[in-house]
């Protein structure tokens, strides 16, 4: 697939460099507000929302944002968006924004954010920039959601608060608690391992595809190569 | 070196400004919204309380008489009466907090007519352990002091009396701070005059 097309870059957020379960970023958010998948849902988009706006506009910057100021620039520019959401947030989804809470603020230091500024958007042009937050933004959303429904299903009996299990089903409260969201990532990372998918924890070389620009592994030898060329 | 230091300077400044022009242009679109539904959302909890109210008015000289009960950690922020179509009081709406709960804060809104009966109960803010005791949000748990009069007692063995309420499995603390606050705003509203054949003022 042609780099840093629009279409690449969505399915290399999805699916190829998932920010949760491939690159393991934003593990914080990721722990704490999936108690429920319609809260995975709204942390997803508000960081969605956030990594878009913020990817354009770093990228828009990046020739004028001097190199040794660029973080307290790129800090400047997430929180101001992420007050921006939280403030649209607060006049227009309330339940949302009270389910969710202090996360929201925190939204500023989730890695997957400073961490697609720093490795792609100050790098690359404004739309496949914008659309690397999308993508990234969009994967957040599934994983999120998807360890959420596991939790909800398991620790509530439902998903999206519809009832699935019978009611013989006792509901393990743990799962919607703060261990349950250690107990589901461990087993999801233990059975990455287990049939070598792509992830951190499991580097494998032959995923790898030279799509330096957006990868976080520093220690790899493919990326002086390619720096030179 | 100094050339670069300016140069450095001027540009943070200058993105800093124009977040700082954004945000105050969001901040103005949105400030009114945010304001009328957290207005919105306080009426409608006491409503939820007091369905058969038409209208709620803060209750005259309920500032002075708010504060700590004779419940330790107890102590009622707003009061307000209910009134009917007509304007004549038909009881209150008391939001009560207890200190005391297993995550801190409980607070609720309690409605009780002239007679000292409980019309309803909504707890509004509580952070309490998710899946134990935020069970306390759940409506069975709070449909439960409806029509309850006089102290509110909790149990485990299920309920016999009617001003027993069965108390949430695993959440001692949540279920006793939760009584003590309805309890503390029944006591609030009997010394404020509202029970007992009182004018309401």
């Amino acid at each position: 697939m042609k780099q840093n097309t629009p279409i690449e870059r969505l399915y290399n957020g999805v699916l190829k460099e998932n920010p949760t379960f491939v690159l393991m970023l934003g593990m914080c958010p990721t722990l704490a507000v999936t108690t429920s998948a319609i809260n995975g849902v709204g942390m997803g988009l508000s960081t969605c929302a956030v990594l878009m706006m913020s990817n354009l506009i770093i990228s828009l910057l990046r020739k004028f944002i001097p190199d040794r100021v660029r973080m307290p620039a790129y800090i400047v520019v997430v929180a101001s968006f992420v007050t921006i959401v939280e403030m649209l947030m607060q006049a227009y989804v309330r339940p949302i924004y009270t389910a969710l809470g202090l996360y929201i603020p925190l939204i500023v230091v989730n890695c997957i954010i400073l961490g697609r500024a720093e490795s792609y958007a100050s790098k690359n042009k404004p739309l496949a920039s914008f659309f690397d937050g999308l993508g990234m933004g969009l994967g957040f959303t599934l994983a999120l959601t998807v360890i959420g429904a596991v939790r909800e299903l398991l620790g509530a009996g439902e998903i999206f608060g519809l009832k699935i299990m019978p009611d013989a089903f006792e509901p393990i409260a743990i799962m919607v608690m703060a261990p349950g969201a250690f107990f589901v990532l461990a087993v999801l990372t233990a059975l990455q391992n287990k049939f070598k998918a792509p992830s951190a924890t499991n580097k494998n070389d032959k995923f790898c595809s030279g799509g330096c620009a957006g990868c976080l592994q520093k220690d790899c030898g493919f990326r002086e190569r390619s720096d030179e060329e | 070196m100094m050339k670069k230091i300016i140069k450095d300077t001027l540009s943070l400044v200058t993105i800093t400004l124009v977040a700082a022009v954004c945000l105050s242009f969001v901040h103005g679109l949105t400030a009114d919204r945010i304001l009328e539904a957290e207005a919105e959302e306080r009426a409608a909890s006491y409503r939820e309380v007091f369905p058969e109210a038409a209208d709620f008015r803060p209750f005259d000289g309920g500032e002075a008489a708010c504060g700590t009960l004779s419940v330790a950690g107890v102590t009622v922020g707003e009061a307000l009466s209910a009134l009917d179509g007509e304007g004549n009081v038909i009881g209150c709406v008391i939001s009560a907090t207890s200190a005391n709960g297993y995550g801190g804060d409980i607070t609720l809104s309690v409605g009780i007519d002239l007679d000292g009966v409980i019309t309803g109960m909504t707890v509004t803010s509580m952070s309490e352990t998710s899946g134990l005791g935020s069970h306390c949000q759940d409506e069975d748990f709070q449909e439960q002091f409806k029509g309850v009069s006089g102290e509110v007692v909790y149990t485990k063995s299920g309920k016999t009396q009617p001003n027993e309420i069965d108390m949430i499995s695993g959440a001692t603390f949540t279920t006793r701070a939760v009584t003590e606050a309805v309890n503390g705003a029944l006591e609030f509203a009997a010394s404020a005059g509202f029970v007992g054949g009182g004018d309401g003022k």
